[in-house]
């Protein structure tokens, strides 16, 4: 998909923002995200301070519900990445919600169920 | 100016064809467009309807002109559902093929872009394959403000989305 490839080659925030709405309004283009899964996550976890750029990564994963995610989460440490960004009291609200919905997208079986039971996300949330 | 009915007099005037005569009724149409008192009275004269035969049009100054004009008046949302109901959209598209309008038909489509009820329009133009060879191909990092919001706001329309993400 080039316009996630050009996307994610200059970190423009707008062209994020149109495979947002795609992947919202599109559901059958999930096979084209799942291949770009890692590369959202890293770029998420790299985004710091441009919370833009964050809200759209999120945003587009909120859209992703697939199986794959079970692995995403233990090779890229989502549960912490979510949890940093709930515990963060300074986090704007429209970030605090990507992330709320995102945590209702990855529980899709009994183990990923398990994972976020045993962590501090729900005392969180 | 609008005690003297200036603009019924001069719509009444781009009916002629002498094309320095409609350069300069268009160009002070413009000016006059920047008041929104103006807009209204040429909203209610039936602007619209006139400007549909410049658009496309063989002589590059009057379409120029008669698109910045357009521009002015498309900030208000009853003359943008004139626009759609004159068939002009998909007329807009095929002069975005050229690259001479280019940056002034983004700004317009983007401006008509913001309805829902014109979304479903630009589904049935080429305008969406267009607008992703525009951004693939743009030769600086970042594209345009108004490429990418046009490409933002018509791809929250399911069927755009659809034909996007097929392009591909």
């Amino acid at each position: 998909m080039q316009l996630i490839e050009r996307a994610f080659k200059f970190q423009d925030t707008l062209l994020f923002k149109v495979c947002r709405n795609v992947a919202q309004f599109y559901p059958n283009s999930l096979d084209t995200l799942e291949n770009y899964m890692g590369g959202y996550i890293e770029l998420a976890h790299q985004s710091g301070q441009n919370t833009d750029l964050l809200l759209e990564l999120l945003g587009t994963m909120v859209y992703m519900p697939t199986d794959k995610w079970e692995q995403a989460i233990e090779d890229f440490g989502v549960i912490e990445f979510l949890h940093n960004h709930l515990s963060n009291g300074f986090a704007e609200d429209d970030i605090v919600l990507e992330c709320v919905m995102l945590v209702g997208t990855i529980v899709r079986n009994d183990t990923i169920a398990q994972m976020i039971a045993s962590s501090y996300l729900i005392k969180l949330l | 100016m609008k005690n003297r009915q200036i603009i019924s007099q001069l719509l009444a005037m781009l009916d002629r064809n002498n094309p320095d005569l409609l350069f300069i009724v268009l160009n002070f149409l413009k000016k006059l467009s920047i008041f929104g008192e103006n807009k209204t009275e040429m909203k209610d004269c039936g602007i619209i309807d006139k400007l549909n035969r410049f658009i496309p049009c063989n002589n590059q100054l009057l379409l120029q002109i008669a698109l910045r004009l357009l521009f002015n008046l498309s900030f208000d949302i009853e003359i943008r559902q004139q626009i759609n109901e004159a068939g002009m959209i998909p007329k807009l598209v095929e002069v975005l093929k050229a690259p001479g309008f280019r940056a002034l038909i983004l700004k317009l489509l983007y401006h008509l872009s913001q309805e829902d009820k014109l979304k479903a329009t630009f589904t049935y133009t080429e305008c969406i394959p267009l607008v992703y060879q525009l951004i693939i191909h743009c030769p600086e990092s970042i594209v345009g403000k108004e490429l990418v919001a046009l490409a933002v706001n018509l791809t929250t329309n399911s069927r755009n989305a659809e034909i996007i993400a097929q392009d591909d």
